[in-house]
């Protein structure tokens, strides 16, 4: 069975004066082009890249669009969201799932990462004089603190 | 105190040294054992404090064995050694000296210092150290004594007496005679602990010394140590001095408030600078 050929999607469109600049995405080679249309309504490819995955691509998209605003061009619409839920949409489709909307997105409370290990004797041997003397004072601190209490509680 | 008075007030079950379970090996001690197995006149060379004695006093421990000491710092006669004469109770009597003593009753005996010793306290043992050695009292009646099973004979020195630099830092050792070298069946010169295994002693034997501070301690001592070897300094820094380093950094929670005590206090002007210098590089502390 053939993967079903993914359509190319339109992902935005510039203007400036009467000139045209549309970006478009093909998800099956992960090509970006640009077709630049003059007043004579002939079409060119402007600009054309390729990247190895569909995410680099559309991010390759996205960095056109920036460059040709910053170039004086107008922006007429766009369609980053739109293109990448098709994508989503496109992609369940060839594995034969139900098609769906993306899912919300889940904000998810991260989790602090947990303390690094204490470094072992081997790589303490190895810190600098600085880097010894702090890691050192602040666990003297606890210990003397630790010996002051049992020091009370023996006595 | 005299090692007579010790043996007084020291009940003889107390002889064999207090084990020590945390006590950590180090890779010459291989050759003390197997010295110990093939009794061996053995002489320790190394600087003060590096564990001479401990080492001996903990392998006796291990056997069970009774360890008798005695310093030849100068002050011990010949007949501390070999024993003498002594009037009691209106008559005169006999009392064996640390060696006799020793050798009949199968003891470990160490002659501490034995650099400091003249060459005539250095002639009494020669007879002992020799192979199958024994020791004839002609001051009592010709006793000839021979060592009981298990006697073993140890010299530490903190120089082999050759070392002009060395014997700048142990003022009043002697150059020790051919003779006497020549009856040490082993001699084993201790070099400072690797780092590692300094540190771990420390951990070993400080309870609640924290690893960084344990590693602190051992690099200030080489430190100090490579000043000493390149002449900076005239002190050294011993596994014992870094012990009572640990000890006095947690106690009063700042390691160069313990270094003052243990350490910088013991000094001189100059190396006194240069040491607390090298602590304060180290630990972040103002001196």
């Amino acid at each position: 069975m053939t993967t079903p050929k993914m359509e190319v999607l339109e992902v935005a469109l510039l203007s400036k004066d009467e000139e045209e600049y549309l970006i478009k995405l093909d998800p099956d080679t992960n090509e970006v082009k640009a077709l630049h249309t003059r007043k004579d309504k002939t079409e060119r490819v402007f600009k054309k890249g390729k990247r190895s995955s569909l995410f680099a691509a559309m991010e390759l998209a996205r960095q056109v669009y920036n460059k040709q605003l910053d170039s004086g061009w107008k922006s007429v619409w766009i369609n980053f969201s739109k293109a990448a839920e098709d994508l989503y949409e496109e992609e369940i489709g060839k594995k034969g799932g139900k098609k769906k909307k993306s899912p919300p997105t889940k904000v998810v409370k991260a989790e602090p990462p947990p303390p690094p290990p204490p470094p072992t004797l081997k790589e303490l041997l190895k810190e600098t004089p600085a880097g010894l003397a702090a890691i050192s004072m602040k666990e003297l601190k606890v210990a003397h603190k630790q010996y002051r209490k049992l020091s009370e509680k023996s006595s | 105190m005299t090692e007579k008075v010790k043996v007084e007030e020291t009940k003889a079950e107390t002889l064999v040294p207090v084990l020590i379970k945390e006590y950590v090996d180090l890779p010459w001690m291989a050759i003390l054992e197997d010295s110990i197995k093939h009794n061996d006149r053995t002489l320790l060379v190394g600087h003060c404090g590096i564990g001479k004695t401990s080492a001996i006093e903990q392998f006796a421990a291990r056997e069970n064995r009774e360890v008798r000491r005695v310093n030849l710092n100068g002050q011990t006669t010949v007949s501390d050694l070999v024993g003498q004469w002594i009037a009691k109770d209106g008559e005169t009597v006999w009392i064996d000296g640390i060696i006799p003593d020793s050798m009949k009753k199968g003891q470990y005996l160490i002659l501490d210092e034995i650099d400091f010793a003249t060459p005539e306290i250095l002639a009494v043992i020669h007879g002992p150290l020799e192979d199958n050695g024994f020791m004839v009292l002609a001051e009592k009646d010709g006793e000839v004594v021979r060592p009981a099973r298990g006697h073993r004979i140890f010299g530490t020195a903190n120089t082999i007496g050759a070392d002009i630099e060395d014997r700048g830092l142990y003022q009043g050792t002697n150059v020790m005679n051919e003779a006497f070298l020549d009856r040490c069946s082993t001699v084993v010169k201790i070099p400072w602990p690797a780092q590692e295994d300094e540190a771990n002693i420390l951990l070993k034997r400080v309870p609640g010394l924290p690893l960084s501070t344990a590693v602190l301690i051992v690099r200030i001592a080489n430190e100090v140590r490579e000043a000493f070897e390149k002449k900076e300094v005239f002190t050294t820094f011993s596994t014992r001095k870094c012990l009572q380093l640990a000890d006095k950094s947690i106690r009063y929670g700042s390691l160069m408030e313990g270094a003052r005590v243990c350490i910088l206090n013991k000094l001189g002007d100059e190396d006194q600078k240069i040491v607390a210098g090298i602590i304060q590089r180290w630990s972040g502390e103002k001196v």
